[in-house]
């Protein structure tokens, strides 16, 4: 499954928030790595800071300090524009709430980041009627957003994160919105996506329906990992993590 | 470019029934400050037209009691010839006739306060077109005949020329009447104002006021009306006791009307940023109520840049099809008034031509430019919208 290659790793990440004299450290200091073809669930209890963690992989956030690699390149290092660029080609999201632009279509919400990447617009819609017609969508591809039930939203988003054909696909709460027949079928997708193309996956998650599927569970807990499970009898070597002020004293 | 173009118009919809309501807020300005520009303008050119060829000239030279001026015509005439601007001038004397009868059979007509023109038709001809105004009868007036306006001579009951009238001249000591032939009926534009007035000769007043070669006024043709204020300026500098103005300063209410046109185009364009302010509280209620979806954008790939660009682009749209209902509307306006002329006050036909003229143009332009700028703030906002918290947003 994996040649071992680093996808992502996150280094001492923190992430405060200040509002007025108020600092609130959410994350203190994260650790791990993911490698390719990890289908790895990042959990923990509410307020964790586990969405802050997808948003800095992601981009979405600025770290406070720390330093996140992806595909080996410092996304730190990386200009605004480059960071749309690099956000575009190599990483996909997946929202809990699907996040589909209410105004377009199934086919055009997919196309959309294909689009941004400046491939050619019968190129990008080919590929979206490809992407939707291997998810069972080939039929609601020119219905809008707002007419497909929650699983069908789902793979629509799906879809727009696969669609470039990125490095790395993040996950925020996937199935948060799916009744559990709803949530198995997105979770055999996934699944099959990630076992298929060796498509890798960090999935935030607090369902244990979702952990079970994980190759390596990493638990948040008060801003810093709790513990990284591999679930899978293979994996990549630990990296050796920068120790914490509380471990030490631990 | 083409999925900016895209999430544009797609977000345009989110809100049309407001978009569309401060949309035509600024068409209608367009077609307000269009018609009454061209429309008004049109109006106040011909009737300014129609003084300046009938009642002024382009220049009226007065003394400031609106008495005989002090100088002798010869001696003015004869300084206003030497500037190269002044085509042509004439001596005037205008006063009130206490009273002008008519006799017929057993049956008077009479009218009262009337206006009397003397004009020297030797020089009148070259400034105004008075004298070719007259549509019964002849032009050529002595001191024994009169031109009356159509007015007079309906109230008169004057069927044609060749009648005699009675004109009463009267002064707090004194009344003088003469007995004149109509020469003719003259008709000139309602708005050039002589159908209410008695021409006569100058010599039939000055013999009566015994003052030889004096005048009340003396009006001036200039070559060209675009010099009009540098000869103004220029008389003012050898008579500056003298008013000296202009057949739309003499009309005072043609000079407020024109301060009126000024003052609604002015309510137009006040509109108009009233309307593209109402433009940008949509696109700003767009813009939130699109928070998530700028996030949504954000994280697939979308930079600041283009997210300005969307909103941006919704305001060339707005302006595009603002500009396209104003030019619609302003220019169905003119081209129907330029084939189908139609009469304002009760004879002048309004000139209006179709062509793309700058005041047909400019509130066009204003509008589109409007539309856009509006879009301004809104596009600055969502390109702020930082995306991890936009995303949450519901």
């Amino acid at each position: 499954m994996s040649d071992c290659e680093e996808k992502l790793v996150v280094e001492d990440l923190v992430k405060t928030y200040s509002v007025g004299d108020v600092a609130t450290e959410v994350l203190k200091g994260v650790d791990f790595e993911i490698y390719e073809g990890d289908f790895a669930i990042v959990t923990g209890p509410s307020g964790s800071g586990k969405t802050t963690v997808l948003n800095l992989v992601g981009m979405l956030d600025e770290a406070t300090g720390g330093r996140i690699l992806i595909d080996r390149v410092d996304t730190a290092s990386l200009s605004g524009g480059q960071k749309d660029k690099f956000r575009n080609r190599k990483i996909g999201f997946i929202f809990q709430s699907y996040n589909l632009i209410n105004e377009l279509n199934a086919v055009e919400n997919v196309m959309l980041p294909a689009l941004i990447a400046r491939t050619p617009g019968r190129e990008a819609r080919r590929k979206a009627t490809e992407l939707l017609e291997a998810m069972g969508l080939g039929e609601k591809i020119n219905y809008p957003s707002l007419r497909l039930s929650g699983g069908e939203m789902q793979r629509v988003s799906i879809a727009r994160a696969l669609i470039n054909e990125p490095s790395l696909v993040l996950a925020d709460e996937p199935t948060g919105n799916l009744d559990s027949e709803r949530t198995k079928d997105i979770l055999r997708l996934l699944k099959q996506l990630n076992q298929e193309n060796n498509q890798t996956f960090m999935v935030v998650t607090h369902d244990p329906m979702v952990v079970q599927t994980a190759s390596k569970v990493i638990d948040i807990l008060d801003g810093v990992v709790r513990e990284v499970i591999h679930k899978t009898e293979f994996h990549c070597p630990y990296r050796t993590l920068v120790p914490h002020p509380g471990d030490e004293a631990g | 470019m083409s999925y900016l173009f895209l999430i544009a118009r797609r977000l345009l919809f989110k809100r049309r029934s407001s978009l569309i309501t401060a949309s035509m807020a600024v068409a209608a300005m367009i077609f307000l400050i269009t018609f009454n520009d061209v429309v008004f303008s049109g109006v106040f050119s011909a009737v300014e037209r129609d003084l300046i060829n009938f009642q002024y000239g382009d220049i009226v030279i007065q003394n400031e009691q609106q008495q005989f001026l002090d100088e002798t015509d010869s001696s003015i005439m004869k300084q206003l010839a030497r500037n190269s601007g002044v085509a042509a001038s004439a001596p005037r004397i205008t006063v009130i006739a206490y009273e002008v009868n008519y006799r017929v059979g057993g049956q008077t007509g009479s009218v009262y306060r009337v206006p009397l023109t003397g004009v020297d038709t030797r020089y009148e001809p070259k400034v105004t077109h008075v004298l070719a105004s007259v549509v019964e009868g002849d032009p050529f007036i002595s001191t024994r005949s009169v031109l009356i306006g159509e007015n007079v001579a309906e109230e008169l009951g004057v069927d044609g020329p060749g009648r005699s009238i009675e004109l009463v001249l009267k002064t707090a000591r004194e009344e003088t009447s003469y007995s004149l032939t109509v020469e003719g009926i003259i008709r000139t534009p309602v708005t050039g104002g002589l159908n209410d007035f008695v021409v006569a000769d100058i010599e039939l007043l000055r013999g009566y006021f015994d003052l030889g070669d004096y005048s009340t006024s003396v009006i001036v043709k200039v070559e060209d009306p675009r010099n009009t204020r540098e000869v103004i300026d220029w008389i003012k500098r050898y008579y500056p006791d003298y008013d000296v103005f202009t057949a739309e300063e003499a009309a005072g209410w043609l000079a407020q009307a024109s301060a009126t046109t000024a003052f609604i185009n002015l309510v137009g364009y006040a509109g108009m940023i009233a309307s593209g302010l109402a433009v940008i509280t949509v696109l700003t209620m767009i813009v939130s109520g699109k928070t998530r979806d700028i996030g949504v954008l954000r994280s697939i790939g979308v930079s600041k840049r283009e997210i300005v660009a969307i909103f941006m682009l919704d305001g060339v749209l707005i302006g595009v099809v603002v500009g396209a209902i104003g030019a619609l509307l302003s220019g169905s306006i003119i081209y129907l008034l330029d084939r189908y002329p139609i009469a304002f006050f009760g004879g002048i036909v309004l000139e209006v031509s179709f062509r793309l003229s700058p005041s047909f143009l400019l509130p066009i332009l204003v509008g589109f430019l409007t539309s856009i700028l509006a879009s301004i703030y809104p596009a600055i906002r969502a390109s702020s919208y930082e995306p991890a918290e936009a995303i949450k947003y519901v």
